[in-house]
């Protein structure tokens, strides 16, 4: 039976085999010897120097000169050719009789002989590796761009699960590799451009109540820049990095100037117009007011600006709440209060090279209008990457990164309070929200005639969007500089040592204000802050390689000294009020109001970590690491910790025989243990002095409600992993596959403790979490001819996470920040369960399923159970690009399924009476009846007969916070990128003379949801990155963006 | 060779040693926080002694909201008049174990038990570790008298016992007796070395003593009913080791300078004119008894506010809106309905016409016309906070000599409670306070008033207790508690205009009688708090109206 299976599996294995060696059949030849010429470029245009063509079989040869060209005699018009240049792919083609033949040769992104970067920047062969490592080339990210790098890989990278959230401009993303490894900790990889230690920390975000999105690092890095980015993604790949390995790393390269090259420059243009993919569906019947009439009065109208309750819609006389008569018919106030956000982004960028130095520069410039009114994002960029040789052998290599961003007028999210978003969204059907925009012709955007905030309702917390945008203002201001100097001497060819000196830094300024006359602070407040944050990186490496015969080994001893340093400084956290109207600075507050304050956070790790390498005929590898990580965040005596790893891999095409459609098989193995260290001061107690005096005298407490542990160790990361790689047909069909299985364990969480012990909770090496997975990539070119070529990579990944420990007796563990505003929703660890589990009330139903009512109403289950889990399990993408000439389409459609999301924005939606569900029991005629919902009525359990009204009803779902109603599968599937670009012919750009490339592309993002479940929202519509996914309540609208891009090269 | 030297030396330019890996120094100390090795102990003392008496946040929710309308004190012109008729709210009820058995910047216990595990053993600081024991002792009496059973010798010391186990308040009763006997024994002569830090009384051991005996007569008493032989015992022994009698060693916390937007304020003065303004008024009930009396208080307890009668942080300071015959009772909470069953209408037809009633600013007549607590006393900002009087520990004495258990006349202490009660409003800073204790408080107007309502041995417990109801306003957990013990003045089971308020309530009309526990103890520390709740005899804590705490015995 078993057996069976197996054989018609093969077989049909052998079914797939056949149709695709069928599928890559080439075509036929002819004879005579022939002169042939023609050009050689790399994918992006430029000319490939000194490439080399060979006539396959014989020692007849030639170079490509400095514009890429070439001619080569006496070749018989049926010989094969080869082009090949370092670090691309090898071409063989078939003459054929042609006389001309261009050949576009492309990065060896299959990386199968080339080299790499890993960790710590040692630079190893493909072939070598024994983990899963992916690389994106830096021209995957400038056309169909994304402000944030970590946005920009989505549906990539097999295994990468990228989280697009609804954050807004100079938002955040969250990236997160092979699973969630750390309960409540950082579960997102480290991040190194160009060998530095690069911050990607939010500096801020919408919790419960509500806040912004202050972006990340990767919001600092432009896309023009980056060379290409490697993903380490399992422990095993990211080992050296120690105790910062433990989620994976993400080493970004930038671009640098190639040895041998005359300067050139480089512009880019890319520009695109931000529209709102709308993705509301909500009823249009019936209008504003309460009990199925329309507000006749104005206070009947103020009573009822966010309830849609009213009459059915007729285009008849209606009052608002300034007492106005209006048109009683449907608006959208989407259309009346958004604009079209757009994007620009300009770079340009000289490099080149001489003897002794090669050099990039690179500066650009970025401009995000949001959607929002009177709000933007903007960044300056530089980048430097520059190489001397010193002397032959000797090199000093520097590379800086500055980027200074400014923005203002971000929404807050979540929360409804001061939330530009909610303030729009649920404003009646009938409702204009325009005529909020000023009390009196005078007046300021969103204000009174007497200079207060213009309310359309009785809530001093469901504001007024032009007040919020135009009058309580944010601007935040962040200058960083990331850089680093490597000296590099080469003793010999197979022994260097090197010492690097490393920067990462920024300096972040907020400010913002509610001016006087905010409905909820009739006096005003500000909070104003300014962040220093900078890490130092000193380091050496000792490397070595030499091959012995058969043998090759290679070793690198190295020590590394880090420094973080955090200061925040707060001239006044909420500081209120303000003393004279019109001046909202922090030297017109009154003094009696909040104290100066200063947060500090400073830790030191030393590391030595060793590497040795060792290959048997290219085709058998064995690679051992170890790091020891020494923190300063833990007790003297307990602060040293190793974290080794073993890797090997066989490339078993080279050692048996395989048919030549086969050309490379490779399986690899890994076991490695890594971390995520842990913060200062958790070690001991801190205190506090109260911000007032009591009758003359201080007041001390204890500084926070988490109770310190002196013996905390640093979570325990380790992980197998196996893996193969096949290529076929001379790498035309690639696959790359890998199975793993990451424990942690020790993993330091905040756990509750009753509150009557003094602290809420204490630090603890309490949790264990499994993550398991399975990763699937395959790249192939189905057809490549001299003309036209098709390109394709699909990946697909899966992660099964399990909760297997929390502490004893402990069955959950809250998210921290994960507990939505609305419908008493959390996410929550659950023993057993998978990481991040929605928690919250389901409908009371009987054992049949059917509802059970009470009074003809809803009730909960009156108790908290799991609604489904926040975290994606299957994630992927597939991209594909087709060159027809010098025309190129590319497109990548993303996806991700198994998660669920708690919708606050629908819930909210309810309780208005906008969401289309709502209409259930309301007829035009007499919108408000009551009406029999179907269920059992608990009392009598006979089928319900008693009637109730929509509102009450509807109403009743979202009193009771059944949030089994608003949780959505958040599965979907996406048209996340398009680019369709034409690349000038050089006939056309030899007229220009000085434009050597010109490509102009079309470019869209986001551009069409092809599946999904969500009501009224987008699915990736969380209002932040933290690790509590799930949750989604009134953030940014989606936006698709369109438009332009072009490249010029002279 | 040289060029491998220079080489060398090039490439160690960038490179640094690492150098001695395991040893950072201080790196780990947080240089902007105090820690225990640096913290002024004696300043945790004032932060713990400061939260005991709880905090606006507490004081609003549990003091006010609850307490203040069952003890039919304040009546709610607002929002607060259905937790009033037992609306429950698990935040509301459990908010002073929050603001001083929880942790958070409050967190009295947490502070008190860190400078007693400091102090006990450290022969240079007995006095002060008395007084710390003295003020743990005053804040769990007055967290067992809400909740009954809790956590008492295991809480707040987290290290030990991050779940703490409920006490039986029967043990920490007997234990809260053992403390103040010990502490105030042992507490030595002149003045302890937290000085100033000390906000009662300025490390004046002598006056701690007579604080430490009052508190002692003051669990005592508690016992009449469950335990009337230890109610003697220590009611007689703390009379004998010498109690507040004199209003001049009133226990009292002065919020000299205290502003409203932080805890420096007096927090019953915060809630009135600050958080919740034109929300709490004087409860008929309350008014009625004063106004049968003719109490010279009337004037300096309450004021009406015609103009400014929900302002934030204002005190108009006239002293004609304290003008007794101005001044007026609110029965509950009201509808503004014309046709509601609760209408304002039904009890002031004559003022409230359905044409009133239907604009909203004429509506707020009532809150026009209606007595607030005076904003120049109870709800001044930088008045008193009374933790334990001479008025209360004479009245105490007075029952206790009533029921035989000291030695001297019960009429004596009587009057002393009650001449005390009227003389501690001299004890507010105000100067339009001290007008009107000067106009009204007169030793004769003292004197008028004993003479016109004399002790009567036959109501001695009705007289006592209403008296101590009435000198406990604004100290609603004091009030609360000795309601319940002592079950006068007898309060009618209303705190609402409503006619059928039963209801509406969550369970049911009786006053009710014991606060659950948190929910979160549930979440947390649920072995603990099951044990405790069967303790109780409730299977769960659902139950808001007849549970008893220990000493609360039905007869």
């Amino acid at each position: 039976m078993k057996k069976s299976k197996l054989l018609s599996f093969l077989q049909f294995k052998k079914g797939i085999a056949l149709v695709l060696v069928l599928s890559f059949v080439s075509l036929a030849a002819m004879a005579q010897n022939i002169t042939i010429k023609g050009k050689v470029t790399d994918s992006k245009g430029e000319a490939v120097i000194n490439a080399s063509i060979m006539v396959q079989g014989t020692t007849n040869g030639t170079v490509t000169d400095l514009d890429g060209n070439y001619s080569l005699t006496k070749v018989a018009p049926n010989a094969q050719l080869s082009f090949s240049y370092i670090g691309m792919k090898k071409q063989i083609v078939k003459v054929e009789g042609r006389t001309v033949i261009n050949i576009v040769l492309v990065d060896d992104a299959e990386v199968l002989n080339e080299v790499v970067v890993t960790a710590l920047g040692i630079k190893r062969q493909s072939r070598s590796l024994g983990y899963s490592t992916t690389k994106v080339g830096g021209e995957e990210f400038t056309l169909a761009r994304d402000p944030n790098l970590g946005n920009a890989l989505s549906g990539k990278v097999a295994g990468v699960s990228v989280a697009g959230n609804s954050t807004g401009p100079g938002g955040s993303s969250r990236v997160v590799i092979r699973g969630n490894a750390s309960l409540t900790g950082n579960n997102m990889p480290l991040y190194v451009v160009d060998g530095v230690p690069f911050d990607n920390s939010n500096q801020g975000s919408a919790g419960t109540w509500g806040g912004l999105d202050m972006g990340d690092g990767l919001n600092n890095i432009n896309a023009d820049d980056v060379e290409s980015i490697q993903v380490l993604k399992g422990a095993a790949a990211s080992a050296l990095y120690g105790y910062r390995g433990g989620n994976g790393a993400i080493l970004i390269t930038t671009k640098s100037g190639k040895k041998g090259k005359a300067m050139s420059v480089e512009v880019n243009n890319n520009l695109t117009f931000n529209a709102i993919y709308d993705q509301r569906d909500f009823q249009k019947v019936y209008g504003q007011g309460s009990d199925g009439q329309r507000p006749a009065d104005k206070q009947a109208a103020i009573d009822s600006d966010r309830s849609n309750w009213g009459e059915a819609m007729d285009g008849g006389n209606a009052v608002n709440f300034l007492g106005q008569n209006y048109k009683y018919s449907y608006l959208d106030n989407f259309k009346k209060f958004y604009n079209t956000g757009v994007s620009n982004s300009s770079s340009i960028a000289i490099s080149g090279s001489d003897e002794k130095v090669t050099y990039r520069f690179g500066v650009t410039n970025n401009y995000e209008k949001s959607i929002l009114p009177n709000s933007n994002n903007s960044q300056i960029g530089m980048n430097m990457n520059t190489t001397y040789d010193i002397r032959k052998n000797l090199h000093f290599i520097m590379n800086a990164n500055y980027v200074f961003e400014k923005s203002k007028g971000r929404s807050n999210l979540s929360d409804a309070n001061g939330n530009t978003n909610a303030a729009i969204l649920y404003h009646a059907n009938s409702f204009d929200i325009r005529w909020m925009e000023r009390g009196s012709e005078t007046a300021q955007w969103g204000t009174t005639a007497a200079g207060k905030e213009l309310l359309s309702g009785n809530s001093v917390y469901f504001n007024n969007p032009y007040w919020l945008q135009y009058r309580k203002t944010n601007d935040s201001r962040k200058n960083r500089l990331t850089g680093s100097m490597t000296l590099k001497w080469d003793i010999t060819d197979w022994l260097y040592i090197q010492g690097a000196t490393q920067r990462d830094g920024f300096n972040l300024e907020f400010k913002q204000v509610q001016p006087i006359g905010a409905a909820a602070d009739p006096n005003g407040f500000m909070t104003e802050f300014q962040k220093t944050y900078y890490e130092m990186n000193y380091n050496f490496l000792l490397g070595f390689n030499k091959d012995f015969n058969d043998w090759s080994v290679g070793a690198t001893f190295g020590g590394n000294k880090q420094i973080n340093t955090s200061k925040t400084y707060y001239p006044t956290n909420g500081g209120r009020p303000f003393v004279v109207d019109g001046l909202w600075s922090v030297n017109n507050l009154d003094p009696s109001g909040a104290r100066a304050q200063v947060d500090y956070s400073n830790y030191k790790v030393n590391s030595l970590y060793f590497t040795a390498d060792l290959g048997w005929k290219k085709q058998l590898f064995l690679n051992i690491t170890a790091r020891r990580d020494w923190f300063s965040t833990l007790s003297k005596d307990n602060n040293g910790y190793t974290y080794p790893s073993v890797t090997g891999s066989w490339i078993f095409t080279d050692t048996f025989k395989t048919p030549e459609w086969f050309n490379f098989g490779k399986v690899r193995a890994s076991w490695a243990r890594a971390s995520n260290g842990t913060s200062p001061y958790q070690n001991m107690m801190t205190f506090q002095v109260r911000n007032y005096k009591i009758n003359g005298q201080y007041a001390v407490t204890a500084n926070n409600d988490t109770y310190p542990n002196p013996l905390l160790k640093p979570v325990e990361i380790s992980e197998k992993e196996i893996g193969l790689n096949l290529s076929f047909f001379q790498s035309r069909l690639n696959f790359d596959m890998a199975y793993y299985v990451k424990d942690t364990k020790d993993d330091i969480a905040r756990v509750s403790i009753s509150s009557t012990s003094g602290f809420s909770s204490r630090i603890m090496n309490i949790g264990k979490i499994q993550n398991k997975g399975f990763e699937f990539m395959v790249d192939g070119t189905p057809v490549k001819s001299e003309n036209f070529m098709w390109n394709s990579t699909f990946n697909f990944a899966l992660n099964d996470s399990k909760v297997k420990f929390l502490g004893d007796g402990v069955k959950r563990l809250a998210i921290e920040g994960a507990t939505s505003n609305v419908g008493q929703v959390g996410v929550y660890n659950v023993l057993g369960s998978p990481y991040g589990e929605i928690i919250g009330y389901k409908y009371k139903r009987d054992t049949n399923g059917n509802l059970l009512l009470k009074d003809g109403m809803p009730q909960n289950n009156g108790e908290q159970v799991s609604l489904g889990n926040g975290v994606y399990k299957y994630t992927g993408g597939w991209q594909n690009t087709l060159k027809y000439k010098n025309i190129t389409l590319a497109f990548l459609i993303d996806y991700k399924f198994g998660a669920k999301l708690f919708s606050g924005t629908n819930y909210s939606a309810y309780g208005a009476g906008l969401h289309k569900n709502t209409l259930l029991g309301r007829t035009a005629d007499a919108p408000n009846q009551t009406y029999v919902f179907s269920g059992i009525d608990e009392a009598t359990g006979q089928t319900n007969k008693t009637a109730v009204r929509a509102s009450n009803y509807w109403g009743k779902i979202t009193s009771e916070n059944i949030a089994e109603e608003f949780t959505y599968d958040a599965s979907f599937i996406k048209l996340r990128e398009l680019s369709l670009g034409y690349e000038f012919p050089t006939s056309v750009l030899s007229k220009l003379k000085v434009v050597k490339s010109l490509n102009v592309s079309l470019v869209a993002r986001n551009l069409w949801t092809i599946m999904k479940h969500t009501d009224n929202i987008d699915p990736e519509a969380a209002y932040n990155n933290s690790n509590g996914q799930g949750l989604e309540l009134n953030g940014y609208p989606y936006s698709r963006n369109i438009g332009f891009n072009v490249n010029l090269k002279f | 060779m040289k060029k491998y030297i220079k080489n060398a030396c090039a490439a160690l330019f960038c490179l640094t040693a690492v150098t001695s890996c395991g040893d950072f120094g201080d790196t780990n100390i947080d240089p902007e926080h105090l820690n225990e090795g640096n913290v002024p102990y004696t300043m945790v003392f004032t932060n713990a002694q400061h939260q005991a008496l709880g905090s606006d946040w507490d004081i609003w929710r549990t003091g006010m909201i609850y307490l203040s309308q069952w003890n039919q004190h304040i009546a709610a012109g607002g929002w607060w008049w259905s937790y009033g008729i037992n609306s429950f709210s698990d935040g509301y009820a459990s908010s002073y174990w929050g603001s001083v058995l929880s942790g958070g910047s409050r967190g009295a216990i947490r502070d008190i038990q860190t400078v007693i595990a400091k102090w006990k053993d450290d022969a240079d600081m007995q006095q002060n570790y008395q007084i710390a024991r003295i003020v743990r002792a005053y804040i769990f009496q007055k967290v067992t008298d809400l909740h009954g059973d809790i956590p008492y010798s295991q809480a707040g010391q987290p290290g030990e016992y991050p779940y703490p186990k409920y006490d039986k308040q029967q043990d920490i009763y007997t234990d809260l007796l053992k403390e103040l006997d010990e502490a105030q024994a042992n507490l030595g002569t002149g003045t302890a070395s937290m000085g100033n830090q000390d906000l009662y009384y300025n490390g004046d051991v002598s006056k701690w003593k007579k604080f430490a005996n009052s508190l002692m007569l003051r669990v005592a008493m508690r016992l009449s009913k469950v335990s009337p032989d230890k109610a003697k015992e220590y009611a007689a022994k703390a009379y004998s080791n010498g109690v507040i009698t004199q209003t001049a060693d009133n226990c009292r916390l002065d919020h000299s300078g205290g502003v409203t937007t932080n805890d420096s304020s007096e927090p019953y003065a915060k809630v009135i004119i600050h958080e919740d303004p034109g929300v709490a008024y004087i409860n008929k009930t309350f008014f009625d008894v004063l106004k049968n009396a003719n109490d010279p208080r009337i004037p300096l307890i309450m004021a009406v506010y015609p103009t400014a009668y929900d302002t934030k942080d204002v005190d108009p300071a006239i002293a004609e809106n304290s003008a007794p015959e101005k001044q007026k009772g609110l029965i509950g909470f009201f509808s503004m309905g014309p046709s509601s069953s609760y209408s304002i209408k039904k009890y002031y037809p004559a003022e409230y016409t359905t044409e009133v009633l239907s604009t909203t600013s004429s509506a707020n007549y009532y809150k026009k016309t209606h007595s607030q607590p005076n904003r120049s006393t109870y709800a001044d900002p930088t008045g008193p906070t009374f933790v334990c009087t001479a008025a209360q520990t004479n009245l105490l004495l007075a029952e206790a000599a009533y029921r035989g258990w000291i030695s001297g006349n019960a009429e004596t202490f009587y009057n002393a409670g009650v001449r005390c009660a009227m003389e501690q409003f001299s004890q507010y800073p105000s100067s339009n306070a001290k007008g009107l204790y000067n106009t009204y408080l007169t030793s004769s107007a003292i004197d008028s008033y004993l003479a016109a309502n004399p002790y009567t041995a036959s109501k001695a417990l009705e007289q006592i207790n209403t008296q101590y109801w009435i000198t406990c306003f604004c100290d609603e957990y004091e009030t609360y508690a000795n309601w319940r013990r002592s079950g006068y003045p007898n309060l009618q089971e209303r705190c609402s205009a409503h006619d059928n308020w039963s209801t509406i309530g969550n369970y049911g009309p009786a006053i009710v009688r014991r606060m659950p526990y948190p929910a979160s103890e549930l979440q947390v520390n649920p072995d603990n708090y099951k044990a405790a709740l069967s303790g109780l005899g409730l299977q769960s804590e659902n139950d808001f109206n007849n549970t008893r705490v220990w000493w609360d015995v039905a007869k």
